[in-house]
This record gives C-alpha cells, sequence and structure tokens, in this order.
C-alpha cells in the first residue's frame, strides 16, 4: 500500500491540511511534510512504476527509476532545508503554495507519462507565482503576473505538443522524445511544441527573461524555493526526452555566455544570482546535448549540486535582505562586521559554485567537462572556459565582496536569526562534504562511473590558477577604478521587448485606429450636414416649396394645368 | 595585504604547475601558465565588455514604472 503512494502525494495532501494547524506550528508542519516525504522515497523499491487505464488512456502516474530518484532526492532536500530557512513565515498562504510547488515538481520527475508530466507542470506553475505575490508590493504584483502568463504559456505548448506527439506516435509514455540521431530537424511538429515548452522553463536564451525578471521579485524564501525547482525540473525533462540532441550545445554554449555580462552590470544581488542561474543551466544543457554517459552523468551531478550552492546563495542574499531591507549593491558593503556566519556560509557557496577543488561545483562540473574534451568539442571547451572565469566573476567574487566587503555602506544590523542560519549552515556542510567525498554523490547518478576528480593533480593545480588569476585580474580592475561603479539602475534585458516595445506599439496601433474611426465619424457628420442642408433649402421653413405665394398666381397655375390637359385631350 | 597574499598564492600555482603537470587533452593546455593567463584576460574582458553593454542598457529603477 504505502509503495504505490506517488511520491510527492503526501506533501501535496499535507500542504492541504497545514491551515489546520495551529498558526505557531505551520511552518513546522511544513518543515516535516518533505522529511516524512523522503523517508517514504527511501522506502520505496528501487524500480517500480504504477500503471493506471483512465478514459481509454494508460497512464504510468509513477515510474522509479536512477534518472528519477536522484532528482527526487535533491528535490527532497532542498525543500527540506528551505523549508527550515522559511521557519519564521506566518503567512501560511506561503507555506502552504510553497509545499505544493514542492510536492509538484516531484511529482513531475516520477511522472511516466506525459499527461502526467503536465498536469504537475501546471501545478508548479500556478503554485510557485504565490511566492511572488506574497511580497505584496505592485512590482512583484506585476512581475508575477507576466511570470504566471509565460509559465502557462509553456504549458499550453507542452499540451498542445503532447496532442500532436500522441496523434503521431499512438503512446503517452514519457522516454526519450528525440531520435537517435540527435536531430531536431527530423522531429515532428509536436516533438518540437514540447522541446518548446521545455525551453522556456530551461530559460533558453530569448526566452530567459521570466527567471530574471520574477525571481528578484520573490519574498525571502520564497527565492530560496524558486532557485531550486522550477529551471531543474526542465533539466531532468531535456535529459529524460532529449540526450544528445545536438542544438542543445549551442544553445548551452550561448546560455553560459551571455548572463556573465549582465550579471557584471546588475546593482539587484538577488537578480545578478539569477543571471548566474541562467549560466550554470547552461552546462547542464551543454551536457545534455552531448548525450554520453559521462556527461548525462556530469548534466545531472551539476543540477544536485547547483540546487544546495545555488539555494545556499539564495539563502545569504535573503538573509542580507531580511536583515537590511535592501539588496542592492550600490546601499551594501562591510556587513562581515555585522553578519560574519552569514559572511562565511556566503563564501562556501561562492567557492562551490566557482568550483574551487575541494568543493562540490568542482566534482560535477569535471565530469561535463571531461564529456567535452572526451567528445573532442573544441569551441565548446573554449566558450565554457571562458564562462567558467564568468561565474567566478559574478558568483564568486561579486556576490560575496558587494554584500560583505568593499566599500563600507555603514549598516549595522543582526545577525541572520538561528533558523537561517542552521539552514544555510547544513547546505554549506553538503557543499564542502561533496567535494571531499564525491563518491557517494556519483553512486546515485543514472551510469555508473569510476571518475576520480583529483585523480590528476595538475587538473586541480590549473583550476585554482583560472579562478585566483581571475581574482587577481577582479583585484587590478578595482584598484585601478576601472571596475564599473554599482550605481542604482536598472538594466534592459529581452523583457523590454514586452514591457516596452509591445505596449509602445499596441499603443500606436490604437491610435491609428482611433484616428481612422475619426475620420470616418467626421465623413459621415460632413454629408449629413450636406443632406440636411439640402433638405432644409427645398422643404425647411424658408425653403422653396414653403414659400407664400400670392393666391392669383395658384389660379393661374392651375388654369395652365387644366388648359393643358383640355388640349391633350383632344388631341 | 589581501592583493600581497592573493600575488603570492597566483606566483605558487605557477610554480607547481611546473612541478605537477596536467594531463592535456589539447595541444595548448599543456603550455606553462595557459590558465592563469585565460584566467585574468577572460575576467578583465569580461568587465570591460560588460561594462561597454552597461553604457547601452543602464535604465534609471522607475523606467517601468508609470
Amino acid at each position: 500500500m504505502m509503495n504505490s503512494l506517488p511520491p510527492g502525494i503526501i506533501i501535496l495532501v499535507g500542504a492541504l491540511a497545514l491551515p489546520l494547524l495551529p498558526r505557531a506550528l505551520r511552518a513546522v508542519g511544513a518543515l516535516a511534510l518533505p522529511i516524512i516525504s523522503l523517508a517514504h522515497l527511501i522506502l520505496l523499491s528501487d524500480a517500480v512504476s504504477l500503471e493506471v487505464e483512465f478514459a481509454g488512456l494508460s497512464l504510468i502516474p509513477v515510474r522509479v527509476d536512477r534518472l528519477s530518484l536522484i532528482f527526487g532526492y535533491i528535490f527532497h532536500i532542498a525543500a527540506i532545508l528551505a523549508a527550515l530557512y522559511a521557519l519564521h513565515v506566518r503567512n501560511t498562504v506561503e507555506h502552504v503554495t510553497a509545499m505544493f510547488y514542492v510536492g509538484s515538481a516531484i511529482g513531475a520527475v516520477f511522472a511516466g507519462d506525459l499527461v502526467t508530466l503536465f498536469l504537475y507542470w501546471e501545478i508548479t506553475a500556478l503554485s510557485s507565482v504565490f511566492l511572488i505575490f506574497a511580497s505584496r508590493t505592485e512590482r512583484s504584483y506585476r512581475a508575477g503576473i507576466r511570470y504566471l502568463i509565460i509559465q502557462v504559456g509553456s504549458g499550453v505548448l507542452l499540451l498542445s505538443g503532447i496532442l500532436m506527439h500522441y496523434q503521431d506516435v499512438g503512446s503517452l509514455a514519457f522516454g526519450q522524445l528525440i531520435g537517435a540521431a540527435g536531430s531536431l530537424g527530423d522531429a515532428s511538429l509536436g516533438v518540437w511544441l514540447i522541446f518548446l515548452a521545455f525551453g522556456i522553463k530551461c530559460a533558453f536564451p530569448f526566452l530567459h527573461n521570466w527567471l530574471q525578471d520574477a525571481y528578484p521579485q520573490a519574498t525571502v524564501t520564497g527565492a530560496v524555493f524558486l532557485s531550486a525547482f522550477t529551471t531543474k525540473l526542465a533539466i531532468y525533462a531535456l535529459a529524460r526526452g532529449f540526450p544528445g540532441t545536438d542544438a542543445l550545445i549551442g544553445i548551452g554554449v550561448v546560455m553560459t555566455l551571455f548572463p556573465i555580462f549582465f550579471a557584471v552590470i546588475e546593482n539587484d544581488l538577488r537578480k545578478v544570482l539569477c543571471y548566474s542561474l541562467n549560466n550554470q543551466l547552461g552546462f547542464m544543457v551543454v551536457g545534455i546535448g552531448i548525450g554520453s554517459q559521462m556527461a548525462l552523468n556530469g548534466a545531472v551531478a551539476h543540477a544536485f549540486v547547483h540546487i544546495l550552492y545555488k539555494g545556499l546563495l539564495f539563502m545569504s542574499m535573503g538573509a542580507v535582505l531580511y536583515r537590511t531591507g535592501t539588496i542592492r549593491a550600490s546601499d551594501l558593503g562591510g556587513l562581515y562586521r555585522s553578519m560574519p556566519w552569514t559572511t562565511a556560509f556566503c563564501i562556501v557557496g561562492a567557492m562551490s559554485i566557482s568550483a574551487f577543488p575541494l568543493f562540490s561545483g568542482f566534482v560535477a562540473k569535471s565530469l561535463t567537462m571531461s564529456a567535452v574534451v572526451e567528445g573532442y568539442y573544441v569551441w565548446t571547451f573554449v566558450g565554457l572556459l571562458i564562462a567558467s572565469a564568468g561565474v567566478m566573476e559574478h558568483s564568486g567574487i561579486k556576490i560575496p565582496y558587494f554584500a560583505f566587503f568593499g566599500q563600507d555602506s555603514g549598516i549595522r544590523c543582526k545577525e541572520a536569526p538561528l533558523h537561517m542560519c542552521l539552514a544555510m549552515g547544513a547546505t554549506a556542510v553538503l557543499c564542502i562534504t561533496i567535494g571531499w567525498l564525491p563518491g557517494p554523490l556519483y553512486a546515485l547518478l543514472p551510469y555508473p562511473t569510476a571518475y576520480e576528480p583529483y585523480a590528476d593533480l595538475g587538473h586541480s593545480i590549473t583550476q585554482l590558477q583560472l579562478l585566483l588569476f581571475a581574482a587577481l585580474a577582479f583585484a587590478v580592475l578595482v584598484r585601478t577604478g576601472l571596475y564599473p561603479p554599482e550605481k542604482a539602475s536598472i538594466t534592459l534585458d529581452t523583457d523590454w521587448l514586452y514591457r516596452r516595445l509591445a505596449p509602445r506599439w499596441a499603443k500606436g496601433i490604437l491610435s491609428s485606429l482611433e484616428r481612422i474611426r475619426q475620420s470616418g465619424v467626421n465623413a459621415i457628420h460632413q454629408t449629413g450636414r450636406h443632406l440636411m442642408r439640402w433638405v432644409l433649402h427645398h422643404y425647411g421653413a424658408e425653403g422653396t416649396l414653403a414659400r407664400a405665394w400670392p393666391t392669383g398666381s395658384m389660379v393661374l397655375w392651375v388654369a395652365i394645368l387644366l388648359g393643358t390637359s383640355l388640349i391633350l385631350y383632344y388631341l | 595585504m589581501i592583493f600581497k597574499a592573493l600575488v603570492s598564492a597566483c606566483v605558487a600555482l605557477v610554480i607547481l604547475e611546473i612541478i605537477f603537470h596536467r594531463h592535456a587533452s589539447f595541444p595548448w593546455e599543456s603550455w606553462p601558465g595557459f590558465y592563469a593567463l585565460w584566467g585574468f584576460v577572460s575576467l578583465f574582458a569580461i568587465v570591460v565588455v560588460g561594462k561597454r553593454l552597461g553604457r547601452g542598457l543602464k535604465r534609471d529603477e522607475d523606467y517601468y514604472d508609470e
């Protein structure tokens, strides 16, 4: 009985029960749910699947294999850490929707068919938007609506794709959707639509800006939840449906590169983390595109460790926002005096994401890089190497430097609350442990691997060279004053197209329609006026036919008429 | 002080690389100091390009609020 319970369902049902708890216990309840659900997942036997017939369709609501299991584990861990971090939140809606979001994301990675995937896909979109609305500002409301439109749009594309795909192949099973050649050119329209739906959630270039637009508007705790699930669900879906798709290599490289330039100039530090998140997804997408066992292992391992250190970075920036009320780099600096623990945890996250040896990022990224080398993708390797320096710039240095060091802002505040420090501390310990002992993580990967990240000492040394010389360049830039100063400002991105250009066009089109309407109305008025004038001329009070004529002329006319008719009669 | 520590760490790493060679997959990887130079130049270029980009794309914070 326990075994047939779909993973995630405990959290979904439990979320509904949270409001029944006393107000003070709801946050604890939200923390308990993913813990209970994780215990249930561990008890599940290794490879079960549940099939049901529904309305003539054969559905597989639960499919447990190695790929879904590792995402299931990390989603649970992320949920537990985020719920611990959110222990102070008293907003019930936030707890309930966060748990709905978590439960549906977990359900989605265990979905064995496309319809189940679609259902969970939409629930993640609908529930997560409340984490943005919960900030209760005009900006967050508007950003939330934009986020919802794009996320639901992705769901609509997914559903259309699923229906077409079902007509083509007669099966709803969610397995590899791309052909063995890995070419999108041979794929059907249905598969293309599914690919596009995944691509939106995965923040492909030009489809990415919902991420940087919405996440920085979420609450302190909401952003921690958001950073973990939506995009990594997309990574899972791509790894399941599109491994070895050639196009993904190019898409991934572009994804690793363009956000790093935006991250340099962005002032909102949580938005910097969003650009960084986008760049990290690029590494995973490259791995999926290469599609070898080692590359897929790399992509999945990267997703696993990324959820932890990105969560840690969002937690530390959230703690700064919680204590100081601002997250603008231009307002911050010197906080290490007030928040030493948060500073230390943030640095662990920064070193992990930059892939310092002995930190978690290194053991995952090395797998992907080795797969790139193995396939001899020279340009991809060069691109990822530039992107690695970029990660060091925005996440390794900029985030900790502008928040905790740099110019002293004069802000003196309290250290982050205990439960936040505990959540950050636990995450930091995981980041370091995985860096030292990657064995257990490697054992969970979808394919067996004998990879040894520290076998080649020269590899670690050159990686340290790359990172420390990049840090040196940063120091030189700051000392010479060449580094651009942080100013209160925003940066335009593709959201400008739909927040500025499209409304401006719409306004232009509406105003020209209005002009056409106006001239039409004018023409009708003009014609009416002419007609009226003509009628009045003849029939009006002063008109020809209303004149008072002398009786004599009337008699004359009658005589003429009668005379004429008489003549006609005789003719 | 931190700057000096950073410089000496960098020097130490270049010396270490000469002792412990990296297993090179691409020919350029075996050039001494390749990764050091790559890291320095990449970050420098990223910041300079980003700065340029900022000149075109930066707006006031209330740009979208009307």
